[in-house]
Order: structure tokens, then C-alpha cells, then sequence
């Protein structure tokens, strides 16, 4: 962040304090000053309240992003295998991948039921694994032909070709889905939280709205916007010197 | 040191015939180019040989069929049109990429990378990312990908593409550095003009058929289709050839001296020179006369015709309107020397 986005988010700040302190004429449990949403991170009692549900969130969208990942990539690189089999299957991972991940959720309710744990889970699997798997198939669909070519004279073994080649190039062309659908898990999750769940960040929203605390729920939203914009400027990051990471990885492993 | 040969050698992409039962013998530690025109098969012929395309017929690899064997145990290396450098990887893990199955030991795959970026002049290059390379830097680390490994036969598409006349020099200093390393190599290429002196064998290709296969000294034109002619040039034959020290030669036809560049091998009494086409201009102040004996075609301005002298036939093309059996005057502005 440089000095620019710091000044705009201070000004921010600043006119959100004053505007709730002495332009609104709402009560300041309607539309509490910026100041009194910080104080509650002073108060032990709602940290502990938000550290374990933010816990359960955080759990449950990183393993179900996480699962949806790794299957996305294996089931897309076998897929990929045979160029007849990735013709049948590209049409239906476009098709899942059109479906907005947050309309998912009524329907898992159903299929899956209420289950705190397979909810969730299934939710944020189904935010990562189709667009996992539609990115893989294209990318594999449109990989230079000479680079396979070269590794097919140069590398004996499949696993040097993909640990070298393939993998790399084709993690880097998915980063951008990756980035946007790691996003999506949790306001998914966060979704399906406050529609059924009985804990989570989304739970906590819900129950901060209802018993009007408006200071604890704005404070929830923050962490999770914070949250969203910490994994967006790492995979930023990973995006920008991915060639330099991937290189100091195979800097270890082989000189 | 490893023969390629390859019989009947035929491909197909989906409904295009690309090769069509190609013959031809590439002798151990020779040099051979393969010419002709886009689409001509030379891509295909070089892949093929690499196992990197579906063929009928027959590869021959040292003597050993290589049909049934993966490109990666054929022993060939392979340099393509477009370098195809990994973007991922640094220049030495590029160049690396042939070592890492075949070489345990880093300090060995070190050592081999400083060797070949020493000889191709690239050192200062190993830590930079193929995004950040020219062109003509880009197609020398390939080549030095190629060399790398202890391959037997290197297969190289058009060097000379997307590089400038000097980067190219250097490049083809490094194809006769190579040679002499008895490696087989076979080089497609459209600018044959700097690589006919030294080449021992050309393939020439036209619509998938090798219209020629051998020594540059045994290619004759005459009985070539004319399109072939109108691009390829003709081959005639000298009265005698003029060398200073070998670097710098010169052909008399006629009584006409043509300058013939630098030839390095030795060549016959009445030694053979291809003149291109792009090489004479139709000047009515030419020492040499010719009679017109047939127009090939005509597009946008220019003609490509056929200009008889003393026997040969030699194509050229001219603003000017000229008629059949018209006599014309012609200058010749350089010739390759075939041997």
C-alpha cells in the first residue's frame, strides 16, 4: 500500500466519523462513529466471539477451497490426457462454472441438509472445483505445442515435464480464477452462515443485525473485507513473482 | 556419430498430405539443409525425424529403426521455429531442461551449461527469463539447449527466423562450430544461400515431395517444375572458378566472372554455381546475352521469365515487357558455388 491509498482510506475514515458524529441525526447504535467499531477490538470478550467464529470460517472455506483446488487440477490434468475425453467434459465444467457460486447455497440446503460441517464445506467446493477444472482444461487445450514438443524430446520422465513445464504455466494462467474464486469461498461461506448455520462470521453478522448492534457488525464486515483483501494482495503477489518463486523452489531442489 | 535416413516417410494432418513417401540419407556428422518453400514439408520432415508426428513409413536412426522409440530416446535434439523457451524457467534451467533426467550429478550439469554458454556466447544470459531475451538471444539459447545434451542428431527449424543479418552470422558460425563436434545435423532453412557452400547434403522439398536429395554439386534444376525454378534459381555450369585463399571466389560463364562468395571444400574442374533469381537483372548493357525463351508469370508489374544462354535456361524477373525470343542483356550479381 503506498501513501496515496493510505491518505484515501484515512479521508475515509475520517468523513465516516464525522458524518456519524455530527451530520447524522441517528442514533449512534444505527450508524455508529468509525471510532466506536474500533473500540470493540479493545473488548475481550467480543474478540474471543470473533476469533472462534471467524475460526470456524476460516476452516471451513480453506479446506473446502483447498479440496476443490487439488481435485480440480488432478481430475482437469487427467482429463486433459485425452483430448476426446476434455471435448465432452469442457461443455459441463463451463456449464458449473457459469452458476454463481452464491446459488449454490440454497440448493446444497436441500441436497446436503443443515450440517454445519458438510454445508460449508460442499459450498466453498463447489466456489473452487468448477472453475479449477474449467481453467485447467482450457489452459492444457491451449498449451504451446512446441513447449510440449521440447519436453517431449528433452524430458525423459512425465514428472520432470510437468514439474518444469507443465504445471508451472498452467498454475500461472489459473492464478487469476484462483484469485477470484478463493474470494467468492468466503463470501460464500459467509452466505451460508447467515442463512442457516449456527456459527461462523456469517452467523455472528446475522445475530449482531438482529440485536441491532450495528458497532460489533460493521467490525465483522471489516475483518472480513480485510480478509479478502489480504488473500487478494497475496495471490497478487504469488501472481507478480511467481516465475521467481518456481525458480528459487527448483533452485533448491536440483543445484 | 549416428546416419539418419528415412523411407517412404509419408504424413497426413487431418486431410493435408504434408510428406509424401520421402527418401532421403543423412550421412554421420554431415551437415544437410532442407529447402523449399512455406508448406513445402520441411517442419514436418524435421518433426517427424524427432518422432514428434504421426508418419507412415520408416526412421532410421544409426543404422536402428526409431519408430517404436519416444522423441526423448531417439537421441535428437531439436531446436523449433519459435525457440519455444519455457517462460517459467531462467535461461541455465532452460538450457538445463535436457540434463535434469539425464545427468545426476548438479556439478557435471554446471559444468555442461558453462561449456555450451561459453561456446555460444550467452554466460551473461543464464539468469534472465526468456521474456527478457531479443530474439536473436533467445534463438541462441535454444540452440544451446540443443547442444547441451548428448544427442546424436540436431534438428534445427529456420534458424535464421526473427534474427538480424549479424545475429544470424553468428548463429551459423555456431551451426559450423557444431559440425565439427560430429554431431549429424539437419537444418531447415530458407536462407540456403549461406549454408549451400558448407552443407553435404540438400533435401529439396516442394508439396511434400523431395525433389532432390545429395551432394549440393549433383543438384540440377532443368528438369524441376517451373515454380520451383522461379524461387529455387538455376544451376549451370561454370568454366572455371577463381579462389583467393578459398574465402573469396569467383565464376566464369561465358567469360563473365561472378562473384561466388566463400567456399571452403574443394570443387570439380567445371564446378557447378545456382544463380537466384532475386541475383540477375534484365540490363540491355549485360555482357551476357540471352534470348527470352518463355514468360512463367506475370503479377503486379514484374515478370518472371526465362532467358536462355548458351544452352541453360535461367529464370529471372524484370519490369520491363519483353516478348518470347526477344534477346536480352542480363548482370549477374552473385552465384553460390554447389562444387
Amino acid at each position: 500500500m503506498n501513501l496515496k491509498n493510505a491518505v484515501s482510506i484515512f479521508v475515509f475514515f475520517l468523513i465516516w466519523e464525522f458524518t456519524a458524529r455530527y451530520l447524522v441525526s441517528a442514533p449512534k447504535t444505527i450508524f455508529p462513529p468509525f471510532t466506536y467499531v474500533l473500540w470493540n477490538f479493545t473488548d475481550k470478550s467480543f474478540l474471543y466471539t470473533l476469533l472462534s467464529n471467524y475460526s470456524q470460517t476460516f476452516f471451513r472455506s480453506l479446506l473446502g477451497f483447498t479440496v476443490g483446488l487439488f481435485l480440480g487440477l488432478l481430475t482437469g490434468l487427467a482429463i486433459s490426457i485425452k483430448r476426446s475425453v476434455s471435448d465432452y467434459v469442457s461443455p459441463i465444467a463451463t456449464l458449473m462454472f457459469s452458476v454463481p457460486s452464491v446459488a449454490w447455497v440454497p440448493i446444497l440446503i436441500v441436497l446436503v441438509g443443515i450440517d454445519e460441517f458438510r454445508l460449508p464445506l460442499v459450498a466453498s467446493f463447489m466456489c473452487s472445483y468448477p472453475p479449477i477444472l474449467y481453467g485447467v482444461i482450457n489452459t492444457l487445450r491451449t498449451f504451446d505445442r512446441d513447449q510440449l514438443d521440447i519436453t517431449a524430446v528433452y524430458c525423459l520422465r512425465h514428472k520432470t515435464r510437468y514439474e518444469l513445464v507443465i504445471l508451472p504455466q498452467l498454475i500461472l494462467r489459473i492464478l487469476p480464477s484462483i484469485k477470484t474464486e478463493a474470494v467468492m469461498v468466503w463470501k460464500t461461506v459467509f452466505v451460508a452462515e447467515m442463512l442457516v448455520l449456527p456459527n461462523g462470521i456469517g452467523y455472528l453478522a446475522l445475530i449482531y443485525a438482529s440485536t441491532l448492534n450495528m458497532d460489533k457488525l460493521i467490525a465483522v464486515v471489516l475483518v472480513l473485507s480485510l480478509t479478502l483483501i489480504s488473500i487478494d494482495v497475496l495471490l497478487d503477489w504469488l501472481e507478480k513473482n511467481f516465475y521467481r518463486v518456481v525458480n528459487s523452489i527448483y533452485e533448491r531442489r536440483f543445484r | 556419430m549416428r546416419d539418419v535416413s528415412v523411407r517412404n516417410l509419408s504424413v497426413t494432418y487431418s486431410s493435408k498430405v504434408a510428406l509424401k513417401s520421402v527418401n532421403a540419407d543423412f550421412p554421420a556428422g554431415s551437415l544437410s539443409i532442407l529447402i523449399g518453400r512455406n508448406g513445402s514439408g520441411k517442419t514436418t520432415l524435421l518433426k517427424a525425424i524427432a518422432g514428434l508426428v504421426n508418419y507412415s513409413g520408416k526412421v532410421f536412426i544409426g543404422g536402428e529403426v526409431a519408430d517404436d522409440s519416444p522423441p526423448s530416446l531417439r537421441r535428437v535434439s531439436y531446436v523449433p521455429q519459435n525457440n519455444a523457451l519455457i517462460p517459467s524457467l531462467k535461461v541455465w534451467w532452460n538450457i538445463a531442461l535436457g540434463l535434469v533426467d539425464r545427468e545426476r550429478d548438479p556439478q557435471i550439469i554446471k559444468e555442461k551449461i558453462e561449456e555450451v554458454a561459453k561456446l555460444l556466447d550467452i554466460q551473461h544470459l543464464l539468469n534472465k527469463y526468456p521474456g527478457e531475451l531479443s530474439g536473436g538471444e533467445a534463438r541462441r539459447v535454444a540452440i544451446a539447449r540443443a547442444l547441451v545434451v548428448d544427442s546424436d542428431v540436431v534438428l534445427m527449424d529456420e534458424p535464421e527466423l526473427s534474427v538480424d543479418i549479424q545475429t544470424w552470422q553468428i548463429i551459423r558460425n555456431n551451426i559450423l562450430k557444431v559440425r565439427k563436434s560430429d554431431k549429424t545435423i539437419i537444418v531447415s532453412t530458407h536462407n540456403f544461400e549461406d549454408l549451400l557452400p558448407y552443407a553435404d547434403v540438400v533435401c529439396l522439398l516442394h508439396e511434400g515431395n523431395a525433389l532432390f536429395v545429395g551432394r549440393p554439386a549433383n543438384l540440377r534444376t532443368e528438369n524441376m517444375p517451373l515454380d520451383v525454378r522461379a524461387w529455387l534459381g538455376s544451376v549451370i555450369e561454370a568454366d572455371d572458378v577463381e579462389c583467393d585463399e578459398g574465402d573469396f571466389c569467383v565464376a566464369l560463364f561465358n567469360g563473365y566472372r561472378i562473384y561466388a562468395g566463400s567456399y571452403r571444400k574443394s570443387f570439380r574442374s567445371s564446378p557447378r554455381i545456382l544463380i537466384l533469381p532475386k541475383y540477375i537483372t534484365v540490363d540491355q548493357d549485360g555482357v551476357l546475352k540471352g534470348k527470352v525463351v518463355r514468360k512463367i508469370k506475370h503479377d503486379t508489374g514484374r515478370s518472371t521469365v526465362l532467358v536462355s544462354i548458351n544452352g541453360y535456361e535461367l529464370v529471372t524477373t524484370t519490369h520491363e515487357v519483353l516478348s518470347e525470343g526477344a534477346v536480352v542483356g542480363l548482370k549477374i550479381e552473385k552465384a553460390i558455388l554447389l562444387g
